[in-house]
């Protein structure tokens, strides 16, 4: 990758490197979540404790993989001075983390 | 008197401290992750720490050279790779696996 293109504003991949260490962070924010769904005992059913578990670090995984690639991708855009590639891991964590704190909330109420 | 762009000095430092405190926060997540998961993995759980430790160090001591480098502190020295961006999201990767693998062996 970094033989392709011409360098960009140094700038301009520190903030694409921030961004994904941010985005590393949020993933990482993500699997404590599911540690914590995990080793905390709630008075929900267990298969739902658990299952909220996986979804939390499902969404972790998949946010650390995607910030990766997205890097990679913005900084081979900024080297052909191509747009800069579309992004939409952040929807699917707000809708997966949404949802979950329904499940949650829910199982909570009415469990 | 000439005012210097303040700027490329502070995106030097900027993103050398945010790989700073991301490296921390991923050491201390396989700390936790290692901890809680040596029950229903065993000795297994430990990779996590393992694979940690010398990835965060490499990452600080790369962050500070790359700050050296950028700020004209070292005049040799790589100045950028993607190794580190890939190593972080590795490990990552790797805690997070590990705590799918205790979910299926604790449930």
């Amino acid at each position: 990758m970094y033989g392709d293109g011409t360098e960009p504003d140094p700038r301009f991949s520190f903030a694409n490197e921030r961004t994904f260490l941010a985005w590393i962070r949020t993933a990482l924010a993500l699997l404590a979540g599911g540690v914590a769904l995990d080793a905390i005992p709630l008075s929900i059913p267990a298969w739902l404790q658990q299952g909220l578990a996986a979804v939390f670090v499902v969404l972790g995984l998949l946010c650390a993989v995607a910030s990766w690639l997205r890097w990679a991708q913005a900084e081979r855009a900024m080297r052909r001075a191509e747009p800069l590639p579309a992004s939409r891991i952040g929807v699917v964590i707000a809708v997966g983390v949404l949802l979950a704190a329904v499940a949650l909330l829910a199982s909570g109420l009415w469990g | 008197m000439s005012l210097r762009d303040p700027e490329p000095t502070v995106y030097n430092e900027r993103t050398a401290l945010a790989w700073q405190r991301t490296a921390l926060a991923l050491l201390a997540c396989a700390a936790i992750e290692t901890r809680l998961a040596l029950a229903p993995l065993g000795a297994v759980a430990v990779v996590c720490v393992v694979a940690a430790v010398p990835v965060v160090g490499w990452v600080m001591l790369a962050s500070r050279q790359r700050y050296r480098v950028h700020s004209g502190a070292s005049p040799t020295g790589r100045a950028r790779g993607g190794r580190a961006p890939a190593a972080l999201a590795a490990v990552t990767v790797l805690i997070g696996l590990t705590e799918l693998a205790a979910l299926l062996a604790g449930g």
